[in-house]
């Protein structure tokens, strides 16, 4: 028998590469990204993400970042822009985005162009008067460029202009229309939009001779696209692909069968579970009145695990209607997630390990799913080998 | 009068002839009516403009034919006035057709009801010219099944019958602008911390603290009128008056809204205890509304619970069961300042506002309007204007029912903003719903600054122009001030895709930095969340938590940059 990996966001992605470092090729089951895929692109910083928790760099995380091939990691933080109009520390980034830490003391060129989602001016402005950019002196200047190839593209969606970069001809027209403003710049900041296949942004810091880069993205933007097509490639070397939305889990003697949808089932020695929160729809919220049972969350198939909210089993609540967020507050969508233990495993389940978001009460951050889903496949293994 | 009326008790002549407390549709009401008839009136409002009942309404006008068996005049004298209104603001006037589908156990009884009805509303096709509604119709059961395939159970047929939509807090804003452009003072987020007395205890002004700034000041004036709607006892109090002196049962009401219209007209539903609630194709969405329930709570945060929302889905589900796998993406909720009683219900009197003079109480020259609702506004306010323009001695003709709002004056075709300004069609039109004749101006700022012509909110649309307009000429001043006038951020994505960047504009629009811009957006999405939650479905709640790890993520906090 062998190993299963539920989900294929950041935590099944790195489980899924740390087993087959080990020597494990895993079956991965799972149907896109969910909530990793609209990451920002920026890995994780306390307490910029009011982190409890920092995952550790070390040899095996770099591993699988340099395996996964689109992130930079460093125990100094970089610092990135935000659309939101803020600096932030990050401990590791999608190596498209710009590292301002690279740019103190310099002259940074925000890319003025006519997208509605896009305002350079007071962008540029936001990010001037911040403490970060005052104390090294960094300066954020709007500089027009004509990188629109026609007037659509002021609405299509971030995703769709970034994937139209990934085309060569149309990459040469925004260096030419970069190389055509007449002071040239220190470092270049544009938005999401730089391919999500290619490497753009270095390409484009190649050709031009100095920094070339982009900001974080906002949900569903090129970041998140890049993530998937890497995770993609990655899994196609390492790992058996089952698509498909898995519906149940049975534990069975000594291991776990996996069923899914489409009616494929299957038996494993021991599972990795990292299907995500609420966000990623591994856990769904019903009504009382949908008339499916219970109130309240449920995972989204049928599994023996116990949900948990503030270290308490999640049972059904006293309301027809279903969990009132006005009196429990919304941070409970974040917080909910299968009681599992620091190591991932799940009580009562021999075999059965939790990863990402997931565990309940976990800093939802990509370095802690990719650290949790290592740890996870570690313990997974250790139990598949005691079992043979 | 014996006492000295235009002076304070210091001896200084006073700053103005009337005072209104109250930013809602009676309070905007009254200070344009005065405005026009010459008065000199200064507006205090706690929070924003439209901020409670008269921008949370059902937005409707409608022509009062639950009055028709019992009080003739009154539905007459709201046909006409839904006329006035139409005549003065055309624009922000859209018609919703009703759809009232009969349902009587057995084939006699179901006969018997729509006869009824049938008859009930004949009587009222006659009132319908003065506001220019369509005449009722009768239709058989096949007919409702082309008509609204999604409806089930009018097997006996129903009938149809022609009202007005409105967008309330638009209402609002027309009249508060205009009474400024009429020489109005209107201060918005400024609340009245004191109704200032003599020693006979005749009313001579207020004290206001103004909640951005935190300074406070006073303005004294001859008349003062409460027109807080449900802060009415409140107000009172701050007079030193009893809270009963200006008592009113207080009815909360909230409304679901979906992401679309999923009717052409509006149904008529019951709910599980007899109430009447409707399904409302509004706007570009669809409104669930409305539950009417006393209320106690915070007034300031007014906010529907899930099973305010379960009731009236329940009720909804009954006639339009596609309701329940519809998207909900909100809510919202206020409170109405009905009329005090105790056991009958209010709608069984036959005018549900009225003006209490308290020099009863020994307040001389302090008056509360109590009750009310959106669709008499105009006369209620006209009926207050007449007691404050008597008691000052002011003659003027009344206007307000002719005289057009912001706006009113010029009709637009959106095509020409389509042609002129580069807008696509949407983003035309809905700009000219909200500001008629007065989109022109917005067109004028994007025509010289084309950077403005940006879409900032695309579920809308809203332009940077008019987020801009707003802040400058409606009183805008944050986020939700923007929202409320331009419907910013309400529609699937909460704001996300555009808060962060609205509250950048505004800050630069006023004058603030941008880190004040980010705080002003973070509170409008969190507001939102919370009035949005309790509407949350399985796949809404993902879309919550999104939005939450999003925020998280992203916005984090300048404090720890460094």
């Amino acid at each position: 028998m062998s190993i299963a990996v539920i989900g294929a966001g950041i935590a099944g992605t790195a489980a899924a590469h740390e087993l087959a470092r080990q020597g494990e090729r895993a079956t991965v089951f799972h149907q896109h990204a969910g909530a990793s895929a609209l990451y920002s692109g920026a890995l994780d910083f306390e307490p910029w993400d009011r982190a409890a928790e920092l995952a550790a760099i070390d040899a095996q995380l770099g591993q699988f970042s340099s395996e996964l091939g689109v992130w930079e990691l460093g125990a100094a933080a970089a610092r990135v822009a935000t659309p939101e109009g803020n600096l932030r520390p990050t401990r590791g980034r999608d190596r498209s985005l710009l590292d301002l830490e690279r740019c103190t003391g310099k002259r940074v060129a925000v890319v003025d162009l006519e997208r509605d989602d896009w305002d350079a001016l007071l962008l540029a402005r936001s990010w001037a008067t911040s403490e970060w950019a005052k104390t090294t002196h960094t300066r954020f200047e709007p500089v027009r460029v004509r990188a629109l190839h026609a007037n659509f593209e002021r609405r299509t969606s971030a995703y769709d202009f970034a994937a139209a970069h990934d085309a060569p001809e149309r990459c040469a027209f925004l260096l030419a229309a970069l190389r055509s403003v007449a002071q040239a710049p220190d470092a270049w900041l544009l938005g999401p939009w730089l391919g999500v296949e290619r490497a753009v942004a270095a390409e484009l810091s190649a050709s031009l001779g100095v920094l070339v880069g982009e900001t974080t993205s906002a949900p569903g933007g090129a970041a998140g696209a890049r993530f998937e097509n890497a995770r993609d490639r990655l899994l196609a070397r390492v790992a058996h692909v089952e698509r498909g939305r898995v519906v149940r889990l049975t534990p069975i003697g000594t291991g776990f069968r996996i069923e899914t949808e489409a009616g494929v089932a299957a038996e494993f020695s021991s599972v990795v579970l990292a299907t995500g929160g609420v966000a990623a729809g591994g856990i769904a919220l019903e009504r009382s009145f949908e008339r499916r049972g219970g109130t309240g969350f449920r995972l989204s198939f049928d599994a023996p695990v116990a949900l948990e909210l503030d270290h308490e089993v999640v049972e059904g609540v006293s309301s027809l209607a279903s969990v009132d967020f006005v009196e429990r507050g919304l941070g409970t969508l974040l917080e909910v997630g299968i009681a599992a233990s620091a190591d991932g495993s799940v009580p009562g389940n021999p075999g059965l390990f939790a990863a990402g978001d997931a565990i309940a009460g976990r800093s939802r951050t990509a370095l802690v799913a990719a650290r949790s889903g290592l740890g996870a496949a570690q313990r997974a293994l250790e139990h598949a080998r005691s079992a043979r | 009068m014996a006492r000295e009326l235009d002076i304070d008790p210091s001896g200084r002549a006073l700053d103005c002839d009337v005072i209104v407390i109250g930013g809602g549709v009676n309070g905007v009401g009254v200070a344009r009516d005065a405005s026009l008839r010459g008065l000199k009136v200064a507006l205090f409002e706690r929070n924003d403009i439209a901020f409670g009942a008269s921008g949370n309404s059902s937005g409707m006008i409608h022509g009062g034919p639950r009055y028709l068996t019992y009080d003739p005049a009154v539905t007459h004298s709201s046909c006409l006035d839904s006329g006035h209104i139409q005549h003065i603001a055309p624009h922000l006037l859209f018609r919703i057709p009703f759809l009232m589908p009969i349902f009587k156990s057995g084939a006699l009884m179901s006969r018997i009801a729509l006869t009824g009805y049938d008859a009930f509303f004949d009587l009222y096709d006659a009132y319908q010219p003065l506001k220019a509604g369509k005449n009722h119709t009768r239709l058989s059961a096949d007919e409702i099944r082309t008509l609204e395939p999604g409806l089930v159970g009018g097997s006996a047929g129903g009938v149809t019958f022609d009202e007005w939509g409105i967008d309330g807090a638009r209402l609002c804003i027309g009249n508060a602008v205009d009474a400024r452009e009429r020489g109005a003072e209107i201060r918005v987020h400024c609340t009245v911390t004191e109704i200032l007395r003599r020693e006979d205890g005749s009313v001579y002004g207020v004290r206001f603290r103004d909640r951005v700034s935190g300074e406070s000041s006073t303005r004294t004036a001859r008349l003062v009128v409460n027109a807080t709607g449900a802060w009415a006892p409140i107000t009172a109090s701050l007079g030193g008056l009893a809270s009963t002196a200006a008592r009113i049962r207080p009815g909360k009401g909230i409304h679901v809204f979906l992401d679309r219209r999923l009717t052409n007209y509006a149904i008529v539903a019951y709910a599980i205890d007899g109430r009447q609630v409707f399904l409302l194709p509004w706007q570009n969405m669809s409104v669930l509304g409305t539950t009417d329930d006393d209320y106690y709570g915070d007034l300031d945060h007014v906010v529907a619970t899930s099973d305010e929302v379960n009731y009236l889905f329940q009720a909804v589900e009954h006639v339009f069961p596609a309701v329940r796998s519809a998207r909900a993406i909100g809510t919202w909720g206020g409170v109405r300042p009905t009329l005090y009683a105790w056991g009958p219900n209010e709608d069984q009197l036959s005018r549900e506002h009225q003006v209490v003079d308290h020099a009863q109480h020994g307040a001389d020259g302090l008056y509360s309007m109590i009750g009310g609702k959106l669709a008499s506004y105009r006369v209620f306010a006209e009926e207050m204007t007449d007691v404050l323009a008597k008691r000052l001695g002011n003659t003027a003709a009344k206007r307000s029912h002719v005289a057009p709002l912001p706006g009113g004056d010029e009709q637009v075709d959106p095509m020409l903003l389509v042609v002129r300004g580069g807008m696509e069609a949407v983003t035309a039109t809905r700009l000219e719903y909200r500001h008629g004749g007065r989109s022109l101006r917005v067109l004028e700022r994007m025509q010289q600054r084309p950077r403005e012509a940006a879409v900032v909110c695309s579920c809308e649309p809203v332009t940077e122009a008019e987020i801009r307009y707003v802040v400058e000429h409606e009183f805008a001043h944050d986020v939700h001030d923007v929202a409320r006038r331009t419907r910013l951020g309400l529609g699937a994505c909460g704001g996300m895709r555009c808060a962060l960047r609205c509250g950048r504009i505004v800050a630069d629009a006023t004058g603030r930095s941008p880190e004040a811009g980010q705080h002003m957006a973070l509170d409008f999405l969190v507001q939102g969340a919370r009035r949005r939650s309790a509407a949350v479905g399985p796949a809404q709640a993902r879309q919550e938590a999104l939005t939450l790890s999003a925020l998280q993520a992203e916005v984090g906090s300048r404090s720890d940059d460094s």
